[in-house]
């Protein structure tokens, strides 16, 4: 599978975070401070959440449910620490952001 | 037993017939729930939902309220029929609904089905939880809203501190989850610690309806937030309201496994008024001396002389705990609210590890 067009740079500012679905994958992009655009998994690894209702503060993303947190600029988990988000390639060309799901799987809880 | 089962000759609807490995047949409203996340089998039996169905047979199915509040329970049906007991439950959002998500705690199968569900060792129920007839053997006002409720089931009352149980209410409707004050015995006792609710089904029935000698049943243990023995940290509870019952089970479960003759425990209770103020009473009968610390804490201190700590329990456990907050255990329970600040404070603020953060989102 090849990268995908998903939305445009218009509709994930800078500190903002937005979910979509691609090839039946939950996707989450975020959008750092500094501007740079990355896609994670759309739930957390705990329990079945979707991260876009949690909070994104620029830095890192924060599951509403028990407050795990994963930094924005590459998916590692903050507290706890032992799990992180899987990320898929982002290509943005233009004003276009592509994102290719091939091979990734989302990962689960670090127990 | 059903561990025998190796499928059914023939549907009939709800009504299902099983062949047993050793070539009985079984007719029943049984049904396999089956996990495609990772191929694990259970049978849903009598009046049980999925997640309980799964817990029953030993099953680390992931959830925490067993209320539909906390949306811990999710799944996903792949095949067959369910039967929804609150389509309108809060633990489901709008985008879960759009994702076609379910909730274990209020669905059960209708017949077989297959689902995708998260189940993790962390879930897996060291007491797996039993339904069982129980009597109301004594009631005692804590305070002016709170009342202890002593039940004596038939069979054994064995839960670890901190957990919770499910009462089942006649004429109630749906099961209310309340955690238990007391600790396992051999007596078969379960003591819950009940705020009354204003015009809430459930309390109505156990503060005025329910007499001495009355049965319910009671459905457990079940919860997350059970005592960790096998650290050597200090340990902080801090409960909120209602939440004082399955602290004061935690502290009494540390008091009696002899833990606390080299750790400390320090209980934080947050409540409205100085006359909501309750526990240090329960804690002094554990008679563990300086061990165990008890701060409460006042939202609303009014005009009387009220001279302790005010404003909300997190604030003054930020205030008073000095040292590195990843040197102590964490437990606590209470009002959504609380359990949303404190939540915030330890796993954003402080960092403490999540294996050291125990408690159940009730909602």
């Amino acid at each position: 599978m090849a990268f995908q067009k998903v939305c445009t740079l218009d509709d994930v500012w800078e500190g903002e975070m937005e979910a979509f679905t691609v090839d039946g994958h939950e996707i989450l992009l975020v959008c750092a401070d500094g501007g740079a655009v990355k896609a994670f998994q759309g739930v957390c690894p705990h329990q079945d959440i979707p991260l876009v209702e949690g909070k994104f503060d620029g830095e890192k993303v924060i599951c509403r449910a028990h407050s795990w947190q994963f930094d924005a600029c590459t998916g590692k988990g903050i507290n706890p620490d032992d799990c992180a988000l899987a990320e898929y390639p982002v290509k943005v060309d233009g004003e276009d952001i592509y994102v290719d799901t091939a091979g990734v799987v989302p990962l689960f809880a670090h127990s | 037993m059903r561990t025998g089962l190796i499928g059914h000759v023939k549907d009939m609807g709800e009504i299902l017939v099983h062949k047993l490995q050793d070539g009985r047949t079984i007719i029943d409203t049984a049904a396999v729930i089956h996990n495609l996340k990772d191929g694990g089998e259970c049978v849903q039996n009598d009046e049980d939902t999925i997640l309980r169905a799964a817990l029953r047979s030993g099953i680390g199915y992931s959830y925490e309220c067993n209320s539909g509040g906390c949306g811990g329970c999710k799944f996903e049906l792949v095949e067959g029929e369910i039967e929804n007991l609150w389509e309108d439950a809060p633990g489901l959002t709008a985008r879960d609904r759009a994702r076609g998500r379910h909730l274990a705690c209020q669905c059960r199968a209708r017949g077989d089905i297959k689902i995708k569900a998260t189940t993790s060792p962390e879930y897996k129920p060291i007491i797996p939880p039993i339904r069982q007839k129980a009597r109301l053997i004594g009631v005692k006002d804590i305070t002016k809203d709170i009342r202890e409720f002593r039940f004596k089931s038939e069979g054994s009352a064995n839960f670890l501190p901190g957990q919770f149980a499910m009462l089942e209410l006649p004429g109630v409707g749906s099961s209310r989850a309340y955690s238990m004050s007391n600790i396992g015995n051999d007596e078969n006792e379960w003591h819950f610690q009940i705020r009354y609710v204003e015009n809430g089904r459930g309390t109505s029935y156990l503060f005025n309806t329910l007499k001495i000698g009355g049965e319910i049943e009671i459905d457990g243990p079940y919860g997350l937030a059970w005592l960790r023995e096998d650290t050597q940290r200090d340990i902080i509870c801090i409960a909120g309201g209602s939440g004082l019952a399955p602290m004061v089970s935690i502290a009494r479960g540390a008091a009696n496994s002899g833990i606390l003759k080299n750790r400390k425990l320090y209980f934080f209770y947050g409540a409205r008024t100085p006359d909501d103020v309750c526990g240090e009473e329960l804690l002094r009968e554990l008679e563990m001396g300086d061990a165990i610390k008890y701060i409460p804490i006042v939202s609303v201190p009014g005009v009387g002389d009220w001279d302790g700590e005010t404003g909300f329990a997190h604030d003054a456990v930020r205030k008073l705990i000095e040292d590195d907050f990843k040197n102590y255990d964490f437990y606590f329970a209470g009002p959504t609210l609380m359990l949303q600040a404190i939540q915030e404070l330890l796993m954003i603020e402080k960092r403490v590890p999540y294996n050291q953060v125990h408690y159940d989102r009730f909602f």
